[in-house]
């Protein structure tokens, strides 16, 4: 695998990875204690 | 599989709400990142001809994975533990039907336990899309469910709205031959 391969696969994990977090993420004030 | 390799990550954080999204979403795919890290230094060829990746997809191999990741969230209790070990080791059990190899039982055996379908998997199937794609397409709907089930319970709605429009979307982008995965 090339460099380039190595991270164009990183970057098909990252990027949803990312997305989905983000998009997740608990609004402000309704994060558990 | 691609897509519902996040889709797991989502499912699992649905049941277990005190599991970071991050480290499932990480875990879900720790094999692939080990594969990279591997495959880019010559130890686990990705070629079709001599493809191998006993050391990062095989059932002990993912398993000492899960739990050396896993053991690092120790802290947060054992729910947590138990999340992040699963999202790890659903990846085995995604790969398992199709994948470029069988999945071996561990490097250097030679034991292979993965189905073999990956002609299966290769052939065309309903309206033109290979029949790999449509599995994937039929496990994403139902790990999304899930997630969606247990999230609406947590009153997260617009979330889940946007992870299976963005999840189904990435599955439909994985019909075009450009998109490799």
């Amino acid at each position: 695998m090339t460099t380039v391969e190595a991270i164009v696969e990183l970057l098909l994990f990252g990027v949803p990875a990312l997305v989905l977090f983000f998009v997740n993420r608990p609004a402000r004030g309704q994060e558990r204690h | 599989m691609y897509a519902p390799h996040f889709a797991a990550a989502l499912a699992i954080k649905g049941r277990a709400r005190e599991a970071p999204l991050w480290a499932l979403l990480i875990g879900a795919f720790i094999p692939d990142l080990l594969w990279i890290a591997l495959s880019r230094i010559g130890i686990e060829p990705a070629q079709t001809s001599n493809f191998f990746d006993d050391w990062s997809h095989s059932l002990v191999s993912v398993a000492i994975l899960a739990t050396l990741f896993a053991s690092a969230f120790l802290r947060r209790g054992k729910p947590v533990f138990i999340a992040i070990w699963l999202a790890v080791f659903s990846h085995f059990l995604l790969d398992f039907p199709v994948h470029p190899k069988r999945l071996a039982l561990a490097p250097l055996t030679g034991i292979y336990l993965g189905w073999d379908l990956l002609a299966w998997g290769s052939r065309p199937g309903w309206l033109g899309a290979i029949n790999d794609w449509w599995l994937q397409a039929a496990v994403l709907l139902v790990l999304l469910l899930v997630y969606a089930t247990a999230a609406r319970r947590n009153n997260l709605q617009p979330a889940v709205a946007a992870s299976v429009t963005f999840l189904i979307g990435i599955q439909l982008l994985t019909l075009f031959p450009c998109i490799g995965y």
